[in-house]
């Protein structure tokens, strides 16, 4: 990699590009790919340095890539004089960002951190006597009732995270892209705050979300806490704890961001409930090739009806509703030939209940799995693609399959109903490219399946309107090309801090 | 020793003179008795061996034995505290198939140290007759399996059982070597002693084996246990060196003699602190009394409450209950044996007229005593780290006290008969105090301790 004083961009990724594959970054790898023209830094936000592969090649512009370990932060010095008044400096403002805080308290904490970036780190933040008595200090002040143990490790795991990103070395760069709040939006926060260069954050699922669910799924939290006993019902836990904070580094990235974009109108709206300027929110789906995917739309169809679901063989991706869906439409078409295409060892135990379902309903003749697969051997043969998944983003096969011509079925989530339906404003309003169908329904995405299947003319009808859509709304170059005027628009900008009381807030 | 305090606690509840008395005095025995019933059976042995066999002999005999337990101890201290911690964490995690396993293994290793020092030593270098070469090698490997097979008793629930064995077997040593003297003079007074040994530790091994009814299966984390807590191994080594350090420094002294060609003592030293040593049974009795009944539980309510979730608040009180039992605790130990202490001190002439010492020997006996009182309870403070399982300090310490052991020792050495005991008394004076602010400050701090500065995911 050739030196360089200032990246042209600097991408901000957690848990992603490029350590692990995923739609997320194979959309990045494309981001990077199409803007060959600039030199971009990539900084990786992952776990622990354990296990860390590359897994794309990366193109030429790349000019650097750095790691953060969130759960693993050099260990630094063992003594510093100072460590007694940083935590004791430190309790407002992480108590803050426990409850409702922002970019102020992260600012608060930069400040506190830069003159001993050097010498701090584990030992010091999470390991000394002065932390263990800042820890204690935020327990008794906030929820002293809860258990101790977990608010310890809740505490280690969150604030830890946050000092990781607090006292990692930040690359140069004109432009900071982060691809997600959370502890990416952080660091391109202390981006803004240390350089003054603008920010500019793409969000594909909505983070504070995400966490939520995580949240509220995990059962230790439940352990030992008195709130079985009504009274107490008022109360902080350690969920609203976890939830707060993650809503507290969402806020401090979003004042932080010029740009706030994401992909589909449903995440605009929580965008701006989690408190986001509507100035700066803007909606850029996912694009793709519409150029190399519409060469498909003028071959010929196989004689065989055929549906397929394209997606991994996970439990997010219900392939068991899909499966039983096949189930039904054999009544009305026993030649279907049903395929799911993509990787089938991601969830062993999973693919084989698909299996045993399969069985069951002893229609393995018409279901076949194709493991993984490249999609233009098979698009040519597809009629109609189905996803019946319980939570998706933007997914790219109904765009992909569209731009070849091929309406699709899917459950309503994510932005599906959009591609299909068209946004509410859509100028020129093009019309109806595919049906909506219930979650975790087989007679809902059957039915919607036979509708096409049945009825050749409203197929291609509804083909057509997608097809439209993609090449108008989802091109991949229009969307490469709105990214190439943002950063260019972005990176001659003056540099500009985000508070007017900068001066206060920033003594050289 | 989960069995042992259970038991005694039932004593010392039904809260009549009678139960107390028994919970203290079976205390006593327990925690000293393997010790005491060897140290009664040698002196018993001492007393009217004279009728028998020559002066001379009984001295062979005597030092080859006090050779015998001071290496033994020194050479088998890594393994006992690996074999120790093994079998408690095996308890702890209810797997102890592999633990009668584990014992050969020990034993096995023992011996190989054994082999590799002792057997050349006396080959090559004792001028013994050969069958007495023979019984004195043998004696060193009896002495270091009782060392080994001793963890496991203490680990069994039977304290009824351990007393027996140990009271059965030095009884036979007794007998069997007064027996033997009469015809085989010194070699019949070891071999008779080995009897009894024997019988300690194939009654231990065959218990350890009907207690535990496993088949042999390699345990296999136990040779790692070496290298992970190097601590405690190394620790071992220490903490057995630094309890004779001051007797192998004297033997330099012009005063000392050798016999069987380099086997060398002080007879005056020697004998002054092995008396010494006797005045400490109490202070064990009431520290294995207080920790298996009060501190066990409080300790373990400390650790359960960290656990089960409870709020910081109760952590806390749980800490502060278990801290106060410890001071209250060691303040009663420290007034009762330092009364003990001071009457003995008072005692001394007597003492020494007794066992037939010469009143040269006052002053080392008299700092001997007090020196025995610093060194149990720095013993005691140690106990209390490796409780907390906070190895390192424990290690740091013990490695002071070798050096300042050592240190002091070589000093009254130099500077002449009148300070005999000096180095000794000044050592164990100076380590209990630097131990005791750790352990005070360190208690204070125990829930850091437990959190951060001890918890390994922490860190």
């Amino acid at each position: 990699m050739n030196k360089y004083k200032e990246a042209d961009l600097c991408l901000i990724v957690e848990g992603a590009y490029p350590y692990i594959t995923g739609g997320v970054s194979s959309w990045l790898h494309n981001l990077v790919k199409a803007q060959s023209h600039l030199k971009i830094h990539i900084v990786a936000l992952v776990p622990s340095p354990s296990g860390l592969k590359i897994k794309y090649e990366l193109p030429e512009n790349v000019v650097g890539v750095s790691n953060i370990f969130l759960c693993d932060m050099k260990q630094g010095d063992n003594k510093l004089p100072a460590i007694e008044s940083i935590c004791r400096r430190l309790e407002q403002p992480l108590v803050e960002i426990q409850q409702h805080g922002g970019i102020f308290e992260l600012s608060e904490i930069v400040k506190i951190f830069t003159p001993y970036r050097k010498q701090l780190g584990k030992r010091l933040l999470l390991n000394s006597e002065s932390a263990w008595h800042l820890l204690l200090n935020m327990y008794r002040l906030t929820m002293p009732h809860e258990s101790f143990v977990n608010y310890f490790w809740s505490w280690r795991s969150l604030l830890g995270s946050l000092f990781a990103v607090v006292i990692a070395p930040l690359p140069k760069a004109r432009v900071y892209h982060t691809i997600s709040t959370g502890y990416a939006g952080l660091l391109a926060a202390r981006a803004k705050l240390e350089t003054g260069r603008p920010v500019i954050l793409t969000e594909h699922g909505i983070y504070t979300n995400e966490r939520r669910i995580e949240v509220m799924m995990a059962d230790w939290f439940s352990a030992g806490s008195e709130d079985g006993l009504a009274l107490h019902k008022s109360r902080v836990s350690l969920r609203d704890m976890w939830i707060d904070t993650f809503k507290s580094y969402t806020r401090a990235c979003y004042t932080a961001s010029d740009r706030i974009i994401t992909l589909y109108d449903g995440n605009q709206k929580m965008q701006l409930r989690d408190g986001a300027d509507p100035d700066k929110l803007l909606i850029v789906p996912n694009g793709v090739d519409y150029e190399q995917f519409s060469e498909f739309s003028n071959m010929q169809k196989a004689a065989t009806p055929t549906i397929a679901l394209i997606g991994r063989v996970v439990p997010i991706k219900d392939v068991k509703t899909y499966i039983r869906a096949s189930k039904i439409l054999l009544e009305d078409i026993p030649d279907l030939q049903s395929l799911i295409i993509g990787p089938t060892d991601e969830d062993p135990d999973y693919y084989q209940e698909c299996q045993n379902v399969i069985k069951q309903l002893n229609c393995g003749k018409n279901i076949k799995f194709t493991g993984q697969a490249r999609l233009d051997d098979y698009l040519a043969q597809i009629d109609v693609v189905v996803l019946t998944s319980i939570s998706e983003a933007q997914p790219l096969v109904i765009l992909e399959a569209g731009a070849a011509g091929i309406p699709a079925v899917a459950t309503d989530v994510g932005s599906c109903k959009e591609m299909l339906l068209g946004r509410k404003y859509e100028s020129p309003p093009l019309g109806i490219g595919g049906v909506i169908t219930s979650l975790a329904s087989p007679e809902s995405t059957a039915h919607g399946i036979k509708q096409l299947l049945l009825n050749d003319g409203w197929r291609k009808q509804c083909g057509q309107v997608i097809q439209q859509r993609v090449k108008n709304m989802y091109n991949k170059k229009a969307i490469d090309e709105f990214y190439q005027m943002q950063y260019a628009e972005m990176s001659v900008k003056s540099s500009e801090k985000i508070f007017n009381r900068q001066e206060t807030l920033w003594p050289a | 020793m989960a069995g042992i305090g259970y038991a005694l606690e039932k004593l010392i509840k039904r809260d009549d003179l009678l139960g107390t008395f028994q919970g203290y005095s079976i205390g006593a025995i327990i925690s000293t008795g393997p010790w005491l019933f060897t140290i009664v059976s040698l002196m018993g042995i001492n007393f009217l061996v004279n009728n028998w066999v020559e002066i001379s002999q009984i001295t062979n005999f005597r030092i080859i034995l006090i050779y015998n337990y001071s290496f033994s101890l020194v050479l088998t201290g890594p393994v006992i505290l690996i074999a120790t911690r093994y079998l408690a964490d095996g308890i702890y995690n209810k797997s102890i198939e592999s633990s009668p396993s584990m014992l050969l293994i020990a034993l096995g290793i023992t011996y190989i140290i054994g082999m590799l020092s002792i057997l050349p030593f006396y080959t090559f270098f004792v001028e013994l007759s050969l069958v007495l070469k023979i019984a004195a090698i043998s004696n060193y490997f009896l002495v270091a399996s009782v060392w080994v097979v001793s963890i496991f008793l203490t680990a069994l629930k039977d304290y009824k059982a351990y007393i027996f064995i140990y009271a059965i077997g030095m009884g036979i040593s007794f007998f069997s070597s007064l027996f033997f003297a009469s015809n085989y003079g010194t070699s019949g007074l070891l071999f008779g002693f080995n009897l009894g040994l024997t019988v300690i530790v194939f009654s231990t091994i065959a218990r350890v084996f009907s207690e535990y009814p496993y088949m042999f299966q390699w345990p296999a984390s136990f040779l790692p246990y070496f290298k992970k807590y190097w601590e405690l191994s190394i620790g071992g080594l220490l903490f057995a060196a630094a309890i004779w350090i001051d007797k192998w420094i004297m033997w330099f002294a012009p005063e000392r003699e050798i016999t069987a060609g380099v086997l060398i003592y002080h007879a005056d030293y020697d004998v002054a602190m092995f008396l010494a040593y006797l005045s400490i049974i109490p202070a064990m009795a009431l520290f294995l009394v207080s920790s298996e009944t009060g501190f066990n539980k409080k300790y373990q309510e400390y650790y359960s409450c960290i656990k089960n979730h409870a709020p910081f608040s109760i952590i806390s009180s749980k800490h502060q209950n278990m801290v106060n039992f410890l001071s209250i605790n060691f303040r009663n130990i420290f007034i009762l044996q330092g009364a003990i202490c001071i009457l003995t001190i008072i005692l001394t002439p007597q003492i020494i007229h007794y066992f037939g010492g010469h009143y040269l020997q006052l002053g080392m006996l008299r700092l001997g005593i007090l020196g025995a009182f610093f060194h149990i309870l720095f013993l005691f403070i140690s106990t209390i780290f490796m409780y907390f399982d906070l190895r390192r300090i424990n290690f740091t310490l013990l490695v002071l006290f070798l050096l300042l052991n050592g240190l002091f020792s070589y000093l009254s050495m130099q500077s002449g008969y009148e300070y005999y005991g000096y180095g000794y008394f000044l050592a164990t004076l100076l380590t209990f105090i630097i131990s005791l602010i750790v352990l005070v400050k360190v208690l204070n701090k125990l829930p850091y301790y437990t959190f951060i500065k001890n918890n390994l995911s922490a860190n």
